[in-house]
């Protein structure tokens, strides 16, 4: 037992916790819970609490699927959104085999992997997301809460409620918030949260999913993080400020280049550019994600809201990849942003994705390529093709194809979840791909 | 007058281990210096004695000091002074204490062991003396430190033995603890109480054994007066509990009581401070775990209401005692220890962490407990909380040896002593010994050591520390074989590397079989019966096993599978009869006995066949044999040979086996390579054909009244086909044949024909056939044209004609392998070359389409149902059909244009298609590893035996095994499954793309 379970066992009794959630995730980033007493709690802690696995998703590998839960106390949070008196707390939790490994499909376990991996070379990885995401009436229809009259209060007046709420909920589980505003689309809102080491984040970003849902359902109102739930309106991106630190120094910074990267720096945005389309399966993994991420290539007027072209830019609104144009004052917030992701993604693969694609940069010394300007969408295909610019994937079924021919990719995922990251998709982009969509019916039934 | 040198006052002080500028200060207020002159010689002598001259000058000059009449009289009496000065010199916080308070050092000035009543009246007191809680403690720690020093003082003098003291440590406890409890319970309650409260002393307490520093452990129980209330006394059970808590627990200025831990209740943290027994039987009928049983082994009632103690502890007798010993308790057990000893801390300090550390005293306790885990349920008398005590009484029933308990004591007693001098240095709980060589030399010094001749005291200390530690972790492991060993003598005889006991020493069979099972074997009954036969009796072979097998059974430990392997190594033994040789040579070369070990434990497919040859027992004892393989022509030479003595059937039989014996045992001993077994399996089975087809003829030469064979009017040859041709057989593979023959210039064609076929027919079952001998091979003659249907044997031209006409495509292909492996060699290579032409067509003809269907079909079709693709390791996506399929149809599209490629192994034909640049570097690398994991998964589940040498195993535990034989460590089986999927993923991804040409994306 050590000092960080001592103290959750303390403030359990002290507290008087009566129910301890123990949270986990499963393959594709749903958020999974198998509740305990407090007086199970010190079992959990020194031999794992068991539970059958063939019931979530990607775990079950052998016939036996027997798994242990054994939760990291330094993730312990009373939830606040239930009474007090009989609290519930939560933590993250590890999964284990029942001989006491680390059950390699666990994705928090793909990700410490990474995480361990950047530390042997002496890095900390740090993370600042932007969340996106839309409130409407109810789950069943797109209606913002924008158009309607809903309530006595104005719209807008919900809505930056819904916001403090849902803040003033994150803040007292400990997830502290940056900025929020509403976005773009109408009902579009964003809550940033303050920058935390990967894993942390990721666990974070769980909770955060989680709350938002929570504090809409309470609030007879529906939130959704859909990719792209209105044609014709922006989507629901998930931007992430990355950085990587040297203990205290961040090692992006160099003040003497123009853009203040270190070689470091540069090697990472290699990385990440050179196996961004490898890895666009598992941080866009849903059939929705890629139309958000479209451009209008061909009609009269090229547009695109989302990054398309693995590229990198200083300003950049189009690119993969921005670096801030200006100057930090301090070298400390030095960060790059990558912009393709969603916010549906399992953020625990995520982060391993890209982490591992911007270490191998590092350590194999990519060189990096010249920034593309502003103007990406107007460029001819000729044009991009002579600046080098290749095309993010366009649709799950080639993400899907890109993702299975690359080593890296297995490497970092390791192969039971790689195979059954895969075969999942393939079977989600079978089904849509047999689905006949409204834009055909109406395109085609008068026309053929 | 004789004029002696007066050494310097300097070196005088520095020879006195005292440095000469900050200690004259403190010298002078001790009155041992005035000026520069010594005038109190015998003081200083005796403070350069201590362990820390400089701690005791520091102890005795506050003493002067502060309590200047005291210290007259200290100085007074000598051995008063020895004592102040000893528990000064060890440790800071005491000398402290000495030095400023009267009580204390007046605590050491007699040789009287501590008065518990005394004490416990005193504690009492101090919790009557005042309301304020810190007061309380203030005073309660007062009381107990003064006794620590003590108990300190008689132990620094050598008056106390390390067991007086800790029994005295533990009785001080428990004294604090009843006046404590008395206090509160009076002030809490106004003098009518509604509770029995009862304290039971766990771990060191419970054990009499404590620490200097300890965690002292306890539970506690309560039961309503008569008359009272439940709810009203388990209040005030709890008040007083909590109270006795925080004051034994706090810290004040004058220190802390003790830390006392009342976590091993039921429900640990969260569970009530105290509860009645039957709340407690209902708790341990229902969820206790292993670990609070266990710890229930050492409880004791040590304070409070007795009599309440000792029912609760005759409760837990049926559960600390049940009937049946699970043998998952004891596995709990030891997994437990490795646990700990495998926390980082633990690792980084080594044999410096004296409790937790490799010889240390955890390991001493742990072996008494697991010993008394095990007995302890049928004989009463080891029932005993205390670890000595303990120990004393496995040796008083013959559970232990003597001479190995008296080790075993030592040790212990040398390890707590260490211990205790580093808790009282400064009054913490540690255990381990600072890496400082100056502290380690005041720790040597403590303990009695000193400088000599040669050597500083640290460094006999730690050589003393180096040797106790060896010595007990070499004992603790064998404490559980050597009564076993003994169990069945009559007359214990001086074998050789055993120790005798005094008197006999016979366990009973239960306690035995428990032993074996805290070993690790699944079946104690079984292993028990094994180790008896193998060690019963007095012959000389006896005794030579009792000395072999501690080895073999700490072997077997680690194997995968020891019960087969304890019953493969006594059968083994029971063939050598009379025969000493093989134990004896296990005996004298441990690494012999070692191996032994792990091929039986790892594989039963190698005890059997040890087992049923004895004779192959010798290969263990020539270690050339297992380094160098056998060519063809020396096995052939072999096989030949036994054929002029023996039957041919039988002759066979016992020849493969041998050697299959020999490749087996070649390969577990990591003397072979995966296509160094291959190589030799077919050369094997090349010198069978050729013993077989030598001795038909031979046979109907002298049937016919011939000279000899090649006055037969027919020749033969054997081609191998398959893995045969191709030398790369496995443990389970048929030999593939075709046989062709040549009538002689002057014979009749018939008869030459159906000499042929009788001989074909012959040579087959002499080597298939099963007898009381088992078979030799499995030939297979089916490849040969129109199948089942058609003659065993054909001449050229009859071949070359089906070939040309009738052969389907894969028929051709599977040409690819044809080889001469016996018989007329030069009729062989007629017929290859023959074969050559079709299985390389040349241009114009398309291999490729039928190839991919045949094999589309077999993926889809041969599978059988209940197996998933993925675990089918030939025929599954990315098996070793892939591999094979894949370079034969590259050798059959390149193999006319490219004669290198004409090769009938699939590995020689990779290589030779990678250096042709035929196929990519990584495609080739892909394949070939792919190829060489799946081939030694196949090999290794043979040798487990497993049913389905084709079907990788699902179940867990079968993995592991799997694993843990192919040289993947300890639960690493996931490391092995992630292995393999990447190679299938490889392997496939070529074959679909090189073989199937299936475009990406």
């Amino acid at each position: 037992m050590d000092k960080q379970q001592e103290y959750v066992l303390r403030t359990v009794e002290e507290r008087d916790v009566r129910f301890i959630r123990l949270w986990f995730t499963d393959v594709l980033g749903f958020l999974k819970s198998v509740a305990i007493t407090a007086a199970e709690l010190e079992n959990a802690f020194t031999e794992g609490i068991g539970f059958d696995g063939s019931s979530i998703d990607g775990f079950a590998r052998v016939q036996e699927a027997d798994m242990l839960v054994v939760p990291d106390a330094s993730t312990f949070q009373i939830l606040p959104w239930r009474p007090e008196e009989q609290g519930v707390a939560r933590m993250f939790c590890d999964i284990l085999t029942p001989d006491g490994q680390p059950f390699a499909a666990d994705p928090r376990f793909v990700l410490k992997r990474t995480l361990a991996r950047a530390a042997d070379l002496g890095f900390t990885f740090y993370i600042h997301p932007e969340m996106e995401f839309f409130l409407f009436e109810d789950a069943d229809n797109t209606t913002p809460l924008d158009n309607g009259s809903y309530f006595d209060m104005t719209p807008l007046d919900i809505q930056q409620d819904f916001r403090r709420q849902s803040i003033t909920t994150l803040e007292r589980m400990g997830i502290p918030v940056e900025f929020s505003h509403h976005e773009v689309a109408p009902s579009q809102h964003e809550i940033d949260l303050r920058f935390a080491d990967a894993l942390t984040m990721a666990d974070n970003i769980m909770t955060f999913r989680l709350v938002v849902k929570e504090t809409a359902l309470q609030r007879g109102i529906y939130a959704t993080f859909m990719p792209k739930p209105l044609e014709g309106e922006w989507g629901n991106a998930m931007h992430l400020h990355l950085s990587l630190f040297e203990g205290d120094t961040n090692a992006f910074y160099d003040p003497s280049d123009e853009h203040h990267l270190s070689v470091t720096a540069k090697r990472f945005i290699a990385g990440l550019l050179r196996h961004a389309r490898e890895f666009t399966a598992v941080t866009n993994q849903w059939v929705n994600s890629y139309k958000r991420l479209t451009a209008r290539l061909h009609g009269p007027l090229p547009t695109g809201e989302a990054p398309v072209f693995v590229s990198w830019g200083a300003s950049n609104r189009s690119a993969l990849i921005r670096v801030p144009g200006y100057k930090p004052r301090k070298g400390a917030s030095t960060r790059i942003e990558y912009r393709a992701p969603d916010p549906v993604c399992n953020p625990y693969l995520a982060f391993a994705v890209m982490l591992s694609a911007g270490l191998k940069g590092i350590e194999e010394e990519y060189d990096l390529p010249e920034q593309s300007g502003d103007n990406t969408f107007e460029m001819t295909a000729a044009e991009r093709a002579a600046d080098g610019l290749h095309r993010l994937p366009t649709s799950l079924g080639e993400a899907i194809g890109l993702m299975e021919s690359s080593e890296f990719m297995a490497e970092t995922l390791g192969e039971h979840l790689f195979a059954y990251f895969l075969a999942n998709k393939r079977q989600e982009w079978d089904e849509y791909s047999a689905h006949v969509t409204k834009f055909e019916l109406d395109r085609y039934l008068r026309l053929l | 007058m004789a004029s002696r040198r007066v050494p310097s006052l300097a070196v005088h002080l520095a020879r006195s281990g005292l440095d000469p500028d900050a200690a004259r200060g403190l010298l002078a207020d001790a009155g041992v210096l005035d000026g520069e002159q010594v005038i109190d010689p015998d003081l200083l002598d005796r403070l350069s004695e201590a362990a820390s001259p400089w701690d005791a000058l520091t102890c005795v000059a506050g003493l002067a000091t502060h309590l200047p009449q005291r210290f007259r009289e200290v100085r007074d009496d000598p051995d008063w002074l020895a004592r102040v000065i000893a528990v000064g010199g060890a440790s800071r916080p005491l000398g402290d204490l000495l030095g400023r308070y009267e009580d204390a050092v007046e605590a050491v000035r007699t040789l009287d062991s501590v008065d518990v009543e005394v004490v416990a009246d005193a504690v009492e007191r101090a919790v009557a003396a005042s309301g304020d809680l810190e007061e309380q403690a203030a005073g309660i720690a007062a009381v107990r430190r003064r006794a620590t020093a003590d108990i300190a003082a008689r132990d620094l003098t050598g008056v106390a033995r390390f067991d007086e003291v800790a029994g005295e440590l533990s009785r001080l406890a428990s004294a604090v603890l009843s006046g404590a409890l008395r206090g509160v319970h009076a002030w809490a309650t106004d003098g009518a109480p509604q509770a029995r409260i009862g304290v039971i002393g766990m771990g060191k307490l419970g054990g009499e054994e404590l620490n200097y520093v300890s965690d002292v452990d306890v539970i506690f129980v309560h039961e309503p007066v008569d008359g009272a209330g439940d709810q009203a006394a388990a209040k005030e059970a709890n008040r007083v509990l909590s109270r006795l808590l925080e004051l034994m627990n706090r810290s004040t200025t004058m220190g802390r009581a003790y830390e006392v831990d009342p976590t091993l209740r039921p429900e640990g943290r969260s569970g009530a401070l105290s509860r009645r027994p039957g709340a407690f039987v209902a708790y341990w009928e229902r969820w206790a775990k292993t670990w609070e049983f266990q710890a229930l082994l050492k409880a004791r009632p040590v304070a409070g209401d007795l009599e309440l103690g000792a029912e609760l502890l005759a409760a837990a007798e049926p559960f600390v005692w049940p009937e049946h010993l699970d043998p998952d308790v004891v596995a709990e057990v030891r997994g437990m220890k490795s646990r700990i000893e495998a926390k980082p801390e633990v690792r980084r300090e080594g044999a410096r962490q004296v409790k937790l550390g490799p010889g240390g005293i955890r390991d001493i306790e742990f072996t008494v407990q697991l010993l008394q885990l095990v007995h302890g349920r049928g004989d009463h008398s080891l029932r005993q909380t205390g670890t000595l005590p303990t120990l004393g009484a496995l040796v008083n029933n013959g559970y232990v040896d003597d001479d190995d308990a008296a080790v075993f004591a030592d040790a212990y007693r040398m390890l707590r002593t260490v211990e205790h001098r580093l808790q009282l240095s400064h009054e913490r709980r540690t255990h381990t010994i600072p890496d400082d060589p100056d502290r380690q030399e005041w720790l040597a010094r403590s303990l009695g050591y000193r400088a000599e001749a040669d050597s500083s005291a640290r460094e006999r200390f730690l050589a003393e520390l180096g040797r106790v530690q060896g010595r007990v972790t070499e004992l603790h492991a064998k404490l559980f074989y050597r009564p076993l060993l003994e169990a069945y003598a009559s007359v214990p005889a001086a074998a050789s590397g055993v120790s005798v006991p005094g008197q006999v020493t016979a366990i009973g069979d239960d306690a035995a079989m428990e032993r074996l099972r805290a070993l690790g074997f699944r079946d104690g009954a079984a292993a028990l019966r094994d180790v008896r036969a193998v060690t019963a009796g007095v012959s000389r072979r006896a005794r030579t096993v009792r000395a072999v097998l501690p080895a073999v059974l700490q072997v077997l430990q680690d194997a995968p599978d020891p019960d087969t392997g304890l019953r493969s190594f006594r059968e083994l033994v029971e063939t050598q009869g009379d025969k000493a040789e093989l134990l004896a040579y296990l005996r004298d070369h441990p690494g012999a006995a070692d191996l032994v070990g792990r091929v039986l434990g790892t594989s039963r497919v190698a005890g059997e066949l040890l087992i049923r040859q004895p004779e192959g027992v010798d290969w263990l004892r020539d270690e050339r044999l297992l380094v160098a393989p056998r060519t063809r022509d020396e096995l052939v030479r072999r096989a030949v040979g036994r054929l002029h003595w023996q039957d041919t059937t039988d002759a066979l039989r016992r020849f493969k086996r041998l050697e299959l014996l020999r490749i087996v045992l070649r390969d577990l001993a990591g003397g072979a390579t995966l296509g160094g077994v291959g190589e030799e399996l077919t050369a094997l089975g090349e010198a069978c054909l050729t013993a077989a087809l030598r001795a038909e003829l031979s046979a109907r030469a002298q049937a016919s009244g011939l000279a000899g064979p090649d006055d037969l009017p027919v020749s033969m040859a054997v081609i191998g086909m398959g893995k045969l041709g191709g030398r790369e057989l496995d443990y389970c593979s048929d030999l593939d044949v075709l046989f062709v023959h040549e009538a002689a210039p002057d014979a009749e064609e018939s008869q030459a024909t159906s000499l042929a076929l009788e001989i074909a027919a012959n040579v087959m079952r002499s080597l298939s056939m099963i007898t009381a001998e088992g078979s030799a091979f499995d030939v297979d003659a089916d490849l040969r044209p129109e199948g089942r249907s058609g003659p065993l044997s054909r001449t050229l031209g009859s071949y070359q004609a089906y070939w040309e006409r009738w052969a389907e495509p894969w028929e051709h292909q599977a040409l690819l392998r044809a080889r001469p492996v016996a018989g007329d060699h030069d009729l062989g290579g007629r017929l290859v070359a023959v074969a050559e032409q079709f299985a390389y067509p040349g241009h114009g003809r398309d291999v490729a389409a039928p190839m991919r269907r045949m094999k589309a079909r077999l993926e889809k079709e041969r599978i059988p149902r209940r197996v998933a693709p993925e675990q089918h390791i030939k025929l599954g996506p990315g098996g070793l059909s892939d591999v094979e399929w894949t370079v034969q149809l590259l050798q059959q599209i390149h193999g006319p244009t490219h004669i290198g490629l004409r090769t009938a192994g699939t590995m020689p034909a990779l290589d030779a298609l990678q250096d042709e640049d035929l196929i990519g570097h990584q495609d080739a690398t892909w394949l070939r590893d792919g190829y060489h994991f799946l081939s030694e998964v196949r090999n290794r589940l043979y040798l487990l035996r497993h049913r389905d040498v084709d079907v990788l195993p699902s179940a867990r535990a079968e993995l592991e095994v799997l694993a843990r034989s192919m040289g993947y460590g300890r639960g690493r089986w996931q490391e092995f499954d992630e292995d393999r999927q990447r190679h299938a993923r490889h392997v496939r991804q070529v074959c679909e793309r090189v073989f199937y040409g299936i475009r990406p994306g």
